[in-house]
């Protein structure tokens, strides 16, 4: 039977945004269908209508022509409809057939015992089927990430989902395991199954995809056969203007170079990036995930070893991976892409998690001066306008963007040179985002570098003085104020640009 | 196979049988007959509060209730026998205590999400307060009769039968842990509930189980205490077979944040214990240093393992 989902006229709405605006979108037997758009432009809510993990609004999803309810994840798979994220689910410590069939094993006859032999034979005949060399007995923690998305596919495969959406599948993968992947997707169409793709890398999605579908601000705005279609267009129609209440400012940049890399290169995360930052520049370092950005600046603020090639500040060079103390010590300052987990201490106040960093500072003879930390703190709260009850209310209870905004202020006070922020408004709302920029613009101005990782093109234009565009690892293009070209950053972070250098 | 190898995998064996030869040759009675009879009977609490405490453990949780609570059963036991003469009713209702209690510490576990260490924490004064409540302290129970002789002392085919009880107990736990679901369950929850419950696994009941396993042990354990000594009192150091316990889990490879481990494994870590208590007494080795040597022993063989998991992680990558 040649199954089809088709959803029609989905509508959803978060508060007062507009996530989904009534959204066609439609997944076919034996078809890869690849869905593409900008951060926040809606893919991701769609999918989580279609996998029942949020109700939609309006509209209706159809089966075969027959109207289905997905009214929680259970119901998805009910239908054949599975999910593979970014973040693996499965249980590393078990083996590869133990998780293929974890919840649903098979028993000796009658009783409770497990027919391991029968569940290595079936998992190993679908590996055979797809010509895959996996040992069903060996543990999934010894699997590399391709390995494991394999793994991930074949359960979903084996419990009987017809239809499998991917999302960003290669992000994690090795030149090798993509075109393992790619050989899977390849048989898995010729099985039936149809696959939803979720991607910005174009030669991937031209290389795989019948169908190719664009989203843009909740809407579709382009849906195409990819052999009637172009590179060219499709990334055209990702970008849409973004009015926002933010305005750069007019400012000039020192001469004075503050940090200095040569020929970085780390096996497997960035290659030959060459680049200097100005004391009151905004350089962004932007492309996809898997870019290697996150990695440069790890590796600026100290906290990898073993990369070839120099990084110099204030006119010395660094030793590899001297540690995050030396790093602020140093006038250096750092904020991740992940605020739960590297940037706040959940259960401490806020004025605790703004003076962190500056103890050290604040200490004399052994003892912390309370009244200097009470004025860093009280200074940071009202420079950064964040709104918390008092300095006293643990951290855990404020918003996304108050959060990172103390994330900011810890860096404030002035000794501070150097400041790398990692995706500085990710899951953050617009007003916040505004305070966010502002923030990081007086940063600048006050002389102070700023080197930026953003994934999102609006934000990268919106703030940079300067931008590298990085693919896979290579920086491929260099842009300054006001001369960016939004479509040939887009193409260059797609890898449709890519140097001479990179293809030898 | 090279040396390095079974060094790295098989390690807490070659520990163990360095640790025998070491014994052996400073005292030769150590591998007598007699003496490997004798250790057989003394690990058999330790042993089976380490079973359950192993399920507990790679489930990702902690039961540090069941040395105290082994020694509260043995006092119940004890006050049933005093009062009726009769064993039959004092261990039904051991069983049905130590089931209730495990069901219970579960239920707060997995329902009401209270960390297990706060949980089993608090149960452990209780049974330790309770124990002090019924048989006041100094004074103490005897357990005289047939039973009490039977489970202490009878041996068959020249083996202790509290210790073919112990074996028999791990051996069902070998199957249920390797060839049940609930194994898979119990290693998938200690990995990642989030994940376990995805594949659609009950972690509650699941962890209800568990908890309610490590009770009936640690009445297990405390029938046998009160069979092996023939008296029972509140004063028993039940925190000192609990912490035996967990370092022999730990040295068995059992990772103590839960997720891996195997009975084999956690089997090896209870003999070596075993081994390590029984040649400290051997050796005439003075009371104070009694704990100052295990000390050095546990460091020194979770040392060796720590230092080789590493060296075995670097070359992974």
């Amino acid at each position: 039977m040649n199954n089809r989902i088709d959803m029609k006229g989905i509508g959803k709405s978060f508060f007062a945004t507009r996530a989904l605006d009534n959204v066609d979108f439609s997944s076919v037997a034996g078809e890869v269908h690849a869905l593409v758009g900008l951060n926040g432009a809606g893919k991701s809510t769609l999918m989580k209508v279609l996998g029942g993990v949020i109700q939609r609004d309006q509209g209706v999803i159809e089966l075969n022509g027959q109207p289905i309810e997905i009214a929680a994840p259970v119901d998805a798979t009910k239908h054949g409809v599975a999910m593979i994220h970014q973040e693996y689910s499965l249980i590393n410590e078990l083996t590869v057939a133990d998780n293929i069939f974890l919840g649903r094993e098979l028993f000796i006859g009658g009783t409770p015992f497990l027919n391991k032999r029968e569940m290595a034979r079936r998992v190993r005949a679908q590996l055979d089927r797809f010509g895959l060399d996996l040992d069903p007995a060996s543990p999934v923690r010894d699997l590399n990430s391709g390995e494991k998305q394999i793994v991930e596919i074949i359960r979903a495969l084996m419990s009987d989902s017809w239809l499998i959406v991917m999302d960003e599948p290669t992000s994690a993968l090795s030149e090798e395991d993509k075109e393992r992947l790619f050989g899977f997707i390849r048989r898995m169409k010729a099985e039936g199954v149809a696959i939803i793709y979720i991607s910005h890398h174009m030669p991937e999605i031209f290389g795989i995809a019948e169908q190719v579908t664009v989203m843009r601000d909740g809407k579709i705005v382009l849906s195409e056969r990819t052999s009637n279609t172009t590179e060219a267009a499709v990334i055209k129609t990702m970008t849409g203007t973004e009015l926002d209440d933010f305005v750069k400012p007019v400012k000039t940049i020192s001469d004075d170079v503050l940090l200095d890399v040569r020929g970085l290169t780390h096996a497997h995360a960035y290659q030959d990036v060459s680049f200097d930052l100005r004391r009151g520049e905004i350089l962004v370092l932007t492309g996809l995930r898997g870019c290697g950005a996150p990695e440069l600046a790890k590796a600026i603020f100290g906290l990898t070893s073993g990369y070839e090639g120099t990084i110099s500040y204030r006119g010395t060079t660094l030793r590899p991976g001297r540690g995050p103390a030396a790093a602020v010590r140093d006038g250096m300052g750092m904020v991740t892409e992940n605020r739960d987990k590297n940037g706040i201490m959940a259960a401490l106040s806020v004025r605790d998690n703004i003076a962190l960093p500056f103890l050290e500072k604040a200490t004399r003879g052994g003892l912390i001066n309370a009244a200097k930390v009470e004025a860093v703190v009280a200074k940071a709260i009202r420079e950064t306008s964040t709104k918390t009850s008092s300095p006293d209310q643990e951290i855990r209870f404020l918003s996304g963007g108050n959060k990172q905004k103390i994330c900011f202020s810890r860096w404030l006070d002035e000794d501070l040179e150097l400041l790398i922020l990692l995706e500085p408004t990710r899951g953050i709302d617009v007003h916040a985002k505004a305070d966010i920029y502002r923030i990081i613009e007086e940063l600048a101005t006050r002389g102070v570098g700023v080197l930026i990782l953003s994934y999102e093109i609006d934000e990268v234009i919106m703030l940079a003085d300067r931008v590298i565009t990085l693919y896979q690892g290579r920086s491929v293009a260099s842009y300054s104020h006001p001369d960016f070209d939004k479509d040939k950053m887009l193409a260059d972070m797609a890898g449709a640009n890519l140097p001479a250098a990179a293809h030898a | 196979m090279n040396i390095g190898k079974i060094l790295r995998e098989r390690n807490i064996i070659v520990v163990t049988l360095v640790c025998c030869v070491i014994f052996f040759l400073i005292s030769p009675r150590f591998l007598s007959v007699d003496n490997m009879s004798a250790i057989s009977r003394q690990i058999v609490p330790i042993g089976l509060i380490a079973l359950g405490q192993f399920f507990v453990i790679v489930s990702g949780n902690i039961d540090l209730s069941m040395g105290m609570a082994s020694v509260f059963f043995a006092v119940l036991l004890g006050v049933f026998f005093g009062l009726t003469g009769g064993v039959g009713i004092g261990l039904l209702a051991v069983v049905v205590a130590s089931l209730t209690m495990g069901g219970l510490i579960g239920v707060l576990v997995a329902k009401l999400k209270l960390p297990a260490f706060i949980v089993t924490l608090s149960a452990l004064f209780m049974a330790q307060g309770l124990s002090g409540l019924v048989i006041p302290r100094g004074q103490q129970i005897f357990l005289m009769g047939g039973f009490f002789q039977f489970a202490g002392s009878q041996k068959i085919f020249g083996i202790y039968l509290s210790f073919l009880f112990l074996i028999g107990l791990c051996a069902a736990a070998y199957v249920v842990y390797n060839h049940t679901r609930i194994g898979a369950a119990i290693i998938a929850i200690g990995n990642s509930e989030e994940n376990a419950k995805l594949a659609g696994i009950n972690v509650d009941r699941v962890k209800i189980g568990i908890f309610m396993f490590s009770g009936l042990c640690s009445g297990f354990a405390g029938i046998m205490l009160s069979t092996r000594m023939g008296f029972v009192q509140p004063g028993l150091d039940g925190n000192g077979l609990l912490l035996d316990a967990i370092a022999a889990i730990i040295i068995g490879g059992t990772l103590i944040q839960g997720g891996r481990g195997t009975i084999g494994g956690a089997l090896w870590g209870i003999a070596f214990i075993g081994i390590v208590n029984n040649a400290l007494n051997l050796l005439n080795v003075e009371d104070v240093w009694h704990q100052v040597f295990k000390g050095v022993v546990i460091l020194a063989a979770l040392g060796v393992n720590w230092l080789l998991w590493q060296s075995k992680q670097s070359e992974a990558h």
